[in-house]
């Protein structure tokens, strides 16, 4: 009987502070959504590591599918290829996106996410290069929270805005050829379903010129 | 536990040797492989639509494409992801040239963006084929602040213990702090 409740003890405290991980008042960021070209993408062309909880807490091990890269110096990165769809929902570019883990976050701050890059092409037009920060600390408290009420480790709503631009992890991108050589601007995205299906790659793209 | 929140392992990158050269003026070459027989993860291309305005179409010629590569260091041992975008882009004529996009990250050290030239000039390595070159516009992380030039062509190895050949996209880049 003691054992059984140092047990429940142990076990009530660690949800107590899974929750208040989940809940933690020291996590969060700058966030703004300057974007005025906004293009949205549904793609299955992705590869790579699980960009939901598990891949960001480094469970990847835990998930019910193996990493797509085994080797150590990539396995915590993804790739995908998207059609660029613009508000009529006509093909308008073609998307690369890579992305690696920030190995420089701290879970206690809420700093976990993934240092993100973009190669965008509009025939006929030009292309231009993306660099930003996609914070996936909303997925994994979200995540956090499904877990302690039983659920799976797995975040619930249907769309995150994941990216931040502030003056540290700045969401910028460059033109790099033909009408938008020399142009630049600010760039945000808004990644849907992550961590519900890691095979689909969905969201927008939203591109603002200074 | 929150405590313990700070100090928990969050992914990182294994870091391998990186084989880099320095050079005269104070820069380093370094270069990059692509195996064309196993490092493809990712392709696509789309047509473009002619009428009534250049516009895309999901079908089509495949006058624009998009791959990613895993890359290799000097070893052969990858050590990151490139993604290359292919289309034409209008010239300050207005007339349609080729451009070629790279992006290559080493999630250890960081990224370069490199940005093939327009108009190839001569071949730098006359011994190699379909050799193309361009700038090195950016980078971050360890590449922060560096430009440079970069070489691209398709070269052939054969292991001399098989006798099989492997042919490789060589990414050859040589950067330079862009103070110097």
């Amino acid at each position: 009987m003691r054992a059984l409740t140092v047990i429940a003890g142990l076990l009530s405290g660690a949800l107590v502070a899974v929750l208040l991980l989940a809940l933690n008042p020291f996590a969060g960021g700058d966030r703004e959504a300057p974007g005025t070209s906004a293009y949205s993408f549904v793609s299955n062309d992705v590869a790579g590591m699980r960009r939901g909880a598990f891949g960001v807490l480094n469970l990847s091990l835990l998930a019910d599918t193996p990493p797509d890269f085994h080797e150590p110096t990539i396995e915590n990165s993804y790739a995908a290829i998207t059609m660029l769809r613009d508000a009529q929902g006509g093909p308008a570019g073609l998307g690369v996106k890579l992305a690696s883990a920030d190995s420089g976050g701290n879970l206690l701050t809420g700093d976990v996410g993934l240092k993100t890059y973009w190669l965008v092409f509009w025939p006929n037009q030009g292309s231009i290069h993306a660099r930003g920060y996609e914070s996936l600390w909303p997925v994994v408290s979200d995540s956090l929270l499904s877990a302690v009420f039983g659920g799976p480790l797995a975040a619930r709503n249907e769309s995150y805005e994941m990216s931040v631009v502030d003056a540290d992890k700045e969401g910028v991108w460059k033109g790099l050829s033909g009408i938008y050589y020399d142009d630049a601007g600010y760039m945000t995205t808004v990644i849907t379903g992550p961590g519900i299906d890691n095979d689909i790659f969905q969201g927008e793209l939203e591109l603002q010129p200074y | 536990m929150l405590a313990g929140a700070g100090v928990y392992p969050l992914p990182g990158h294994e870091r391998l040797r990186s084989g880099i050269e320095a050079m005269e003026n104070g820069g380093r070459k370094e270069d990059f492989y692509i195996d064309l027989s196993t490092d493809q993860v990712l392709t696509k291309k789309a047509g473009v639509a002619a009428f009534p305005v250049p516009a895309m179409s999901v079908a089509g010629s495949e006058s624009l494409s998009a791959s990613v590569y895993k890359i290799r260091n000097s070893d052969r041992d990858v050590v990151g992801l490139a993604a290359q975008v292919t289309g034409n882009v209008p010239d300050s004529l207005g007339e349609p040239v080729p451009a070629v996009n790279w992006i290559l990250m080493v999630p250890s050290r960081g990224t370069l963006v490199l940005d093939q030239e327009r108009v190839l000039p001569g071949s730098l390595i006359p011994e190699m084929a379909s050799v193309q070159q361009g700038t090195v516009v950016s980078g971050d992380g360890e590449f922060a602040g560096l430009n440079g030039r970069y070489v691209q062509a398709e070269i052939t190895e054969t292991d001399y213990d098989s006798g099989n050949e492997s042919r490789y996209i060589l990414l050859s880049t040589r950067v330079w702090s862009e103070a110097e």
